[in-house]
């Protein structure tokens, strides 16, 4: 048996950007990737603690950086901007608050933008954390499998394939059970495909759930 | 004195802001990104032969090419494939003389992301 490629990975190049797109010399890019990981963690605990509760799930697609010499982008792809934008005016500028105190030196300027989907569930990542969530509330997992599938289908994908790994159901042996609907072409470089991994808490354990959604081609 | 955006390293003698002097200027773009440093560099050069300075044209040097080499498996297992990890370093040198301000004003509007801006100054 051979072992998949992160299809993120794969399509850098082509069909995929970069999710952090800066140039730094090699004596300083440790300290800028770790920044980059520090904004992310950040923006991940922020939805952790103000949005996620039983019945709400983040929402965030994707975290896009971009560095120009003086100023820091943050674009923040989200399905639900109504979920971070809390109060009407206050907004993101308490998540902004947050993020500037970690960056290290301040001379440099931190813009910060929701940029809303249009169709959430064509993202795997909100996907992923709406199976998470229906799972970790005892759902039957091919239920959830088929209803994500419903869900991902209303916008317009060309196919989508899940698969979710660990105590299904809660049971002893663990298995891999997936499900597909339309065609997802993963050798296909052209083909922008879409791919998360997510991992649900349960009381039995981790369930690791994939979400790849083939969008269209080229 | 306003701070300048650019990391500027000062010559020999103190920079002087008078509008007059004229340095030598070099800007030194890096990138990972060919297509996006091409631009930058058509950009300044646009902007500089505006202003009529005398700009020497974008000098490429030689690729950098930090190759990373791991193998692909966690564990000692199987046979030996590696993954080759590559991260190219692109540059390219550009010379104007002019005084700083103006080089300022130019540089200040062609910035794109993932693309590396360094000037130097040495008074003529």
């Amino acid at each position: 048996m051979g072992q998949k490629i992160n299809p993120l990975g794969f399509r850098l190049g082509i069909t995929q950007n970069h999710r952090s797109y800066w140039f730094a010399k090699p004596k300083k890019y440790s300290k800028v990737f770790e920044e980059d990981k520090k904004i992310r963690d950040c923006i991940e605990l922020y939805v952790q603690k103000h949005i996620k509760n039983s019945s709400n799930y983040g929402g965030i697609a994707r975290v896009e950086i971009k560095r120009k010499t003086d100023l820091i982008q943050v674009e923040i792809y989200t399905g639900f901007p109504a979920l971070l934008v809390e109060s009407r005016g206050q907004g993101i500028e308490q998540l902004k608050l947050n993020v500037q105190n970690i960056l290290s030196s301040g001379d440099r300027r931190l813009r910060m933008t929701l940029i809303e989907i249009a169709k959430p569930y064509g993202e795997p990542n909100i996907l992923a954390e709406y199976i998470a969530l229906q799972l970790e509330s005892r759902v039957a997992f091919r239920r959830t499998m088929k209803k994500a599938i419903e869900l991902a289908k209303k916008g317009n994908i060309k196919g989508i394939k899940i698969q979710i790994a660990g105590r299904l159901n809660g049971a002893e042996i663990a298995r891999v059970e997936w499900a597909r609907e339309g065609r997802v072409p993963l050798q296909t470089i052209r083909a922008r495909i879409n791919y998360c991994y997510y991992a649900a808490q349960t009381i039995y354990g981790v369930l690791g759930i994939k979400v790849w959604i083939f969008q269209d081609e080229e | 004195m306003a701070a300048p955006a650019l990391p500027m390293k000062p010559g020999k003698v103190g920079v002087e802001e008078a509008a007059e002097t004229v340095h030598r200027i070099r800007i030194t773009l890096s990138s990972k990104n060919v297509k996006n440093l091409e631009k930058v560099c058509a950009d300044l050069i646009k902007g500089a032969k505006d202003k009529r300075l005398k700009v020497k044209g974008p000098v490429r040097m030689p690729t950098k090419v930090m190759r990373i080499t791991t193998r692909k498996s966690p564990c000692g297992e199987g046979t030996n494939t590696w993954d080759g990890f590559e991260l190219r370093v692109h540059k390219r040198v550009i010379d104007l003389h002019s005084p700083s301000e103006v080089v300022k004003q130019i540089t200040s509007i062609t910035i794109e992301p993932g693309v590396e801006v360094e000037v130097t100054i040495a008074d003529v």
